[in-house]
């Protein structure tokens, strides 16, 4: 037995094939898709209902414009975000290319987009808890503000969760990403080394 | 994407005078049939999807070989089952049997030793099978045709070590 005899034989080895279209895949260039549209949905929800924080937590007129003048510029940046996430989505048909081509294409495409996620994500989540602190300000407003804002105790204790929670949100960003993202990267990696060397 | 019911008539009847690859394309990745049947619906899929790409710029088996290895290549799916390994005494059994059973017996031992292989060594020795020469292998798997023949000198080292690991010649 020898590569030449299969090789021969190779070609009469047939059996019938049934052509069926499905409109699922489970291909994990589809799945990575499908997960990266929920998101898109996702995002966009979450950056218009942050539009109607100052309605459903009745903010008082100052904090209001102070508010939409901050939500104007972040709604700015996330639709370039969302943006360049579609153009991802759309990057990953790229089946037809040759095998090296397809796989650094789909594998850049893949880092960068990991990259912008986490880097939106970031930038997100300031901005959503510098939200939350103006409402929780905007219940003191009556209450002498001024004199909240300038007890030193209490600014420290303010800082201090802010802080606490950005780094816990960007540890967890950065879970999520190794976990969706990050083992598919390193299989691809895995096939591109191999295609290499 | 929209496609017009003729668009839809040619990909089909395309497909049917090469559904062969996807037979082998599959054959090649998956011992397991329902692993098998999977890969062959996704590369339907894929291929279908990637229709629009197709521009005639090469002929219509050398774009569906593409998508076809490429989509088994990206499919990082493990096997549903251990592929069963068929490991036998000895051999002096089969003297005994008739042409066919040989035959048989040694796709077998060729195919276990195949599914041992990595992703892109299955994509090398496929198109290695298919008849390619080894500068198409290149120009498919995006690498030079002097890189093509060396991978597919040591693919073969390798499957033939692994046979003989089983107790058999080859």
């Amino acid at each position: 037995m020898n590569f030449d005899d299969f090789k021969n034989n190779w070609k009469s080895e047939q059996d019938e094939i049934e052509i069926q279209f499905s409109k699922s895949s489970n291909h994990p260039l589809r799945r990575l898709q499908k997960t990266l549209y929920r998101e898109i949905i996702a995002q966009i929800l979450g950056v218009i209902f942050l539009a109607f924080f100052p309605l459903l937590f009745s903010f008082s007129a100052v904090l209001k414009n102070i508010y939409f003048i901050i939500y104007a510029m972040i709604f700015a940046s996330a639709c370039y975000y969302l943006f360049s996430f579609r153009n991802f989505y759309r990057s990953l048909n790229v089946l037809h290319l040759s095998s090296s081509q397809t796989l650094s294409e789909v594998y850049i495409a893949l880092q960068i987009f990991i990259e912008r996620y986490k880097s939106f994500s970031f930038f997100i989540v300031p901005y959503a808890l510098l939200a939350l602190l103006i409402t929780f300000l905007d219940k003191y407003y009556d209450q002498k503000l001024f004199q909240f804002i300038i007890s030193l105790d209490k600014l420290v204790t303010i800082i201090l969760i802010l802080t606490f929670t950005t780094v816990l949100f960007l540890i967890l960003i950065n879970l999520y990403c190794r976990i969706v993202y990050g083992k598919y990267l390193k299989e691809l990696k895995k096939i591109i080394d191999d295609l290499q060397t | 994407m929209f496609f017009k019911k003729s668009d839809e008539d040619a990909f089909l009847q395309r497909l049917k005078r090469h559904s062969g690859i996807i037979i082998r394309v599959s054959r090649i990745y998956f011992d397991y049939e329902e692993d098998r049947k999977d890969l062959k619906q996704e590369i339907i899929y894929q291929l279908w999807k990637s229709f629009p790409s197709f521009r005639g710029e090469s002929s219509f088996s050398t774009w569906m070989y593409r998508v076809a290895v490429n989509t088994a290549l990206t499919y990082l799916q493990q096997q549903k089952k251990e592929s069963i390994i068929h490991f036998y005494e000895k051999l002096p059994e089969i003297v005994e049997e008739n042409d066919t059973d040989i035959k048989e017996l040694q796709t077998k031992i060729f195919y276990d030793a195949i599914y041992k292989l990595t992703p892109v060594e299955k994509a090398l020795i496929f198109y290695h099978l298919e008849g390619l020469p080894h500068k198409e292998i290149g120009e498919q798997l995006g690498i030079s045709e002097v890189n093509a023949r060396v991978k597919l000198n040591r693919i073969k080292e390798k499957t033939k070590e692994i046979i003989k690991k089983q107790g058999y010649e080859f």
